[in-house]
């Protein structure tokens, strides 16, 4: 580990820390699974820039909400690269990633200067390559690549500059022409001028219910050219909630793509496409605007995923301190129930304020386990770092500071396994992606600290697989789903793995919780089993694909039109 | 797995009661630096008072509540358990020790609820709320014994048939959940998340119409949901910010208590001046006691500070009407109509001021539209009638009949479809003036 930080190669996995010593766990198989370890490898990474907030005696709400985070390749050599998004003016940082594994400041050589809150990330113009949107408190910005990670604003030719305080966004293809559209959620019409205090008098942060809500904007693509506001034609403008969170998928499987928008106090919306570019919020009756006890949530990052393994799509909002984080459980009926209890989700969440979270299989054992970044809003009733303490935050935040959590999926319930570092570790956690940095195998993770370094979290479940004596028990199968007509990833498209434990759901979405976007390449973790008996695709325009199975441990593209038609 | 979180919850009592008990000198203090100075002042004072007698109970509780108040959560939590030591017959500190914990940690907060209700078992909203925290724990059935219970205690407790609606809903036994949020919902109409979760009932019930038309309503009521519990209500009461003033303010206002009402919002407007919602409320609490001036004031304030404040355009324009700008009461109506082109009421005053001012056709276009918009709540209704009446009859005496037969028409449509006893007199009216009109 020393010098190299992320091992590169397909398989050639770097040797655990020495000091590392992770327990096992049986599996029914007889392998044996090794228990979820990550280490904080920030300090070696290259990596050693505080991300600004921009906070001062006015306690502006932008530097608390704020701290985004892409990772994708943005150079097109195979390794993923990081842009970390800053609420503070000329904050944003570009890293490249090298070969050794190390990162390196390109921000200015990549064009991308600039503040932010969030991002997306896709090829919008169908070129081969990721072009990245920045969402901001002001209009937004649309950086096109050039294919060998120089980035040129397009904002204004492109009609992208979308006003008022924009948070998250996600792609997805409405009208079904090959090109991705933009849905951007808003957040408040913020009013710096506006003074907040706790209930004692003491200067505080502001609260979303402090200003009136925005309505989201959807931008359809013109073939590549630009976009064209239809928010009003497709029926969002309905509802003007403060918006932060926004995954898109076709959540009830009738073929039309679907969005899910958390919201901050207000009601979440489930926009249901019903055909022709309109959408209706069906999030009451569906079960997924409320929580169990029908109260509107501060709803900040989502995570979705097949949490409970039934081939449909779950989703996990995170909230404030008080509340617990809500684990919504697609039943198909269509709708969703609020089974956070069941899940045993609620008790660890409950005296946190969860940001960016992720659906992702930690420990390669075929389900999904889940992370979450945390960080109060408000002076916490007791501050967990004391201030000024060596490591601990900068004093500012002292109040604010909270640990990210763990929880491992154990048969559906999961369990918090955040007592040891990195997890205990305080901070002003945000945006939150799961990706393979040093592609190995296994998903690390890189966690956007408002005042702080971002954090790169090494998983060292391949590690730990590797140097054990018995049968391998952290198998993995990394799939794309590619588009040749489109010259691009498959943005939405379904994928049912059959593998040995049975079949397993995953979809093209680049994981976008919270102000942040990843890779959209699928990662399924296998346990004990070494292959996989076939794919079946479902295409976002509906064509569905089967494809042979195969061998465990490699990345695997499935092709548009090389598989067989159904 | 529940057995197993009793035992531990009960640990966490024995921790939270014993373990760690503090000397009377050593008294929870928070974090003050830039509190109000009355927040500050009312600490200190009631510091002095467990200085002078540190084995009160009472007075650790009364302390409690004040640092609960403020959100000065871990100092409160000592204080109620200081005073539960102290005083272990008295309901309301293990209660509201109970209560704070739960915001913490449900499971320790059980063993205490526990504690409180042994001491008062018929009190409703504590069993409720022990139900909620059995629920929060996934033991359903014990949480649906005790909001069972708590509904045999007090049957006008809304949370307690919300409850058992949940608990029936969570259980996929949707007509039952729909029989017992309809209760809830009956009780407390102005509750949102029982308007939901009936609204999701009915959907899972199959009547999606109906949950639809409760999902649509729902978005009218606010999304703060106030419970009936008094000993919890009372910590608020303590709280010295402005929303609590506000909301001691309100309080007053449905009881009558102007004066009340009026000292609550002017303290609150001295901590924070900022906020509109305390100068509107002053602004109707003034109007109410005949102030207009100092009303008229304090509304200009609540609209300077928040134009689009909802309520503030169209008082604002009545209340200068009354004092007789009629300028500026016409600019308000204006105002408000714009956002809220549908508004009545404000059509209702443009046409009194241009009638006022002889502006014949201004008035005539503006009842009309008036009309169009077929008011549906009683008053407003009248009001047009009224004032279409109002019209006609003054054309009528202008030598106008085909004219007033006209507005007569609409006044007379208007008081059909209310079934408003004065249709009779407008028919006789009408038929007078059409006879006036030989055409």
């Amino acid at each position: 580990m020393a010098g190299l930080v992320l091992a590169i190669a397909p398989g050639c996995a770097a040797p655990p820390d020495a000091d590392v010593t992770p327990a096992e766990a049986p599996l029914a198989s007889g392998a044996t699974a090794p228990a979820v370890r990550f280490v904080d490898v920030t300090a070696e990474s290259g990596i050693d820039y505080v991300l600004p907030s921009g906070t001062d005696s006015t306690y502006p709400m932008p530097a608390v909400m704020g701290g985004g985070l892409a990772v994708f390749d943005a150079d097109g050599d195979g390794d993923l690269d990081l842009y970390v998004i800053a609420p503070a003016a000329g904050g944003n940082r570009f890293y490249v990633q090298q070969d050794d594994g190390h990162f390196t400041d390109a921000t200015a050589a990549a064009g991308l200067e600039g503040d932010g809150m969030g991002c997306a990330v896709g090829d919008l113009d169908n070129d081969g390559d990721l072009d990245l949107y920045l969402t901001r408190v002001g209009p937004d910005r649309l950086f096109l690549n050039d294919g060998k990670g120089v980035f040129a604003d397009r904002s204004a030719a492109w009609n992208a500059a979308v006003a008022g305080w924009s948070s998250s966004a996600a792609l997805l293809d409405v009208d079904r022409d090959g090109y991705l559209d933009l849905y951007v959620a808003r957040y408040v019409a913020f009013d710096p001028e506006r003074v907040c205090s706790q209930h004692g008098g003491r200067r505080d942060f502001c609260g979303p219910t402090e200003f009136e809500g925005l309505s989201d904007v959807l931008l359809r693509n013109l073939s590549g050219r630009g976009f064209e506001d239809v928010s009003a034609a497709a029926g969002i403008t309905a509802a003007e909630d403060a918006g932060l969170g926004v995954v898109a998928a076709d959540f009830d499987h009738d073929g039309e793509i679907d969005i899910y928008v958390a919201n901050d106090a207000d009601p979440n919306n489930l926009w249901i496409h019903q055909g022709g570019g309109r959408f209706l919020d069906d999030g009451v009756l569906q079960g997924a605007a409320f929580n169990r006890w029908g109260n509107s949530e501060a709803g900040m990052g989502i995570a979705a995923g097949d949490a409970d393994l039934d081939l449909d799509l779950d989703l996990f909002v995170t909230h404030l301190i008080t509340e617990t984080n809500t684990y919504y459980r697609n039943l198909m009926l269509p709708g969703f129930e609020d089974a956070t209890i069941d899940a045993e989700l609620g008790a660890a969440s409950l005296d946190l304020t969860g940001f960016g979270a992720a659906f992702f299989d930690a420990d390669n054992d075929g389900d999904l386990d889940l992370a979450v970044a945390n960080g109060a809003v408000k002076r916490r009733p007791s501050a967990l770092a004391p201030p000024d303490d060596a490591g601990a935050p900068p004093a500012f935040w002292s109040e604010y500071a909270e640990p990210n959590l763990l929880l491992v999926n154990e048969e559906g319930r999961f369990a918090d396994v955040s007592a040891r570092a990195p997890w205990t570790e305080l901070a002003l956690s945000r945006a939150l992606v799961p990706a393979d940095l040093d592609r190995d195998g296994d998903l690390d993770l890189v966690i956007a600290n408002p005042d702080g370094a971002p954090r790169i979290l090494r998983n060292l479940t391949i590690d730990t697989d590797s140097v054990s004596d018995g049968p391998k028990a952290a198998n993995w199968l990394q799939v794309r789903a590619f588009d040749p007509r489109l010259n691009r990833e498959a943005i939405g498209a379904r994928i049912t793995v059959r593998t040995p434990d049975g079949p397993r759901l995953l979809h093209a979405l680049p994981p976008g919780s919270y102000l942040s976007a990843g890779p959209a390449a699928a990662h399924l973790g296998l346990g004990a089993a070494e292959s996989v008996e076939s794919f079946e695709v479902v295409w976002p325009d509906g064509l569905v694909e089967r494809f042979d199975g195969g061998a465990a441990n490699q990345v695997v593209t499935l092709v548009r039109g090389e598989g067989q038609a159904r | 797995m529940s057995e197993l979180r009793e035992k531990v919850a009960g640990f966490a009592l024995a921790f939270f009661l014993g373990a760690a008990a503090l000397p009377a000198q050593d008294i929870p203090t928070p974090r003050l630096d830039g509190a109000e100075p009355a927040v500050r002042q009312r600490i200190a004072s009631l510091q002095a008072d467990l200085r002078a007698d540190p084995g009160n109970g009472d007075a650790w509780g009364r302390y409690g509540m004040v640092l609960e108040a403020h959100t000065f959560t871990d100092e409160a939590i000592d204080a109620y358990r200081r005073a539960h030591e102290l005083a272990p017959r008295t309901f309301r500190w293990p209660y509201l020790l109970a209560a704070l914990v739960d915001e913490r940690s449900v499971a320790d907060s059980l063993p205490l609820y526990r504690s409180a209700l042994a001491l008062d078992p018929d009190y409703a909203p504590g069993r409720v709320r022990l139900a909620e925290a059995l629920e929060r724990t996934g033991q359903f059935d014990a949480a649906n014994r005790e909001y069972a219970q708590a509904a045999r205690l007090d049957p006008a407790n809304a949370h307690a048939h919300a409850g058992l609606g949940r608990l029936a809903l969570a259980a996929s036994d949707a007509h039952a959940a729909v029989r017992h949020l309809s209760r809830a919902r009956e009780l407390a109409p102005e509750n949102r998340s029982f308007a939901v979760t009936l609204a999701q009932a009915y959907a899972r019930a199959g009547d999606r119409e109906r949950g639809q038309q409760l999902a649509a309503a729902a978005r009218s009521l606010g999304r703060i949901n106030y419970r009936n519990d008094p000993i919890r209500s009372s910590v608020q009461d303590l709280a010295l910010n402005a929303r609590s003033h506000l909301r001691r303010a309100n309080a007053h206002r449905v009881h009558g208590e102007l004066d009340l009402a009026e000292r609550e919002l002017r303290a609150g407007i001295e901590l924070d001046p900022s906020r509109p919602e305390l100068h509107f409320v002053l602004a109707e609490v003034l109007a109410a006691s005949g102030d207009q001036p100092g009303s008229l004031a304090a509304a200009r304030r609540a609209h300077e500070l928040h134009p689009e404040l909802e309520g503030v355009v169209p008082f604002l324009a009545r209340a200068l009407f009354q004092t007789g700008d009629l300028n500026g009461a016409l600019a308000m109506a204006e105002e408000a109509l714009r956002p809220n082109a549908g508004d009545v009421s404000m059509m209702l005053l443009i046409a009194l001021i241009s009638a006022e001012r002889g502006n014949v056709v201004r008035t005539v276009e503006i009842l009309d539209r008036a009309y169009q918009a077929r008011p549906q709540d009683p008053p407003t209704r009248n009001g047009l009638i009224q004032l279409l009446t109002n019209v006609a009859e003054a054309m009528a005496s202008s030598g106008l009949p085909d004219a007033a037969a006209r507005q007569f028409e609409k006044a007379l449509d208007l008081a059909d479809e209310a079934g408003n006893p004065v249709a009779a007199q407008l028919r006789r009216r009408l038929a007078q003036v059409r006879i006036e009109d030989p055409r």
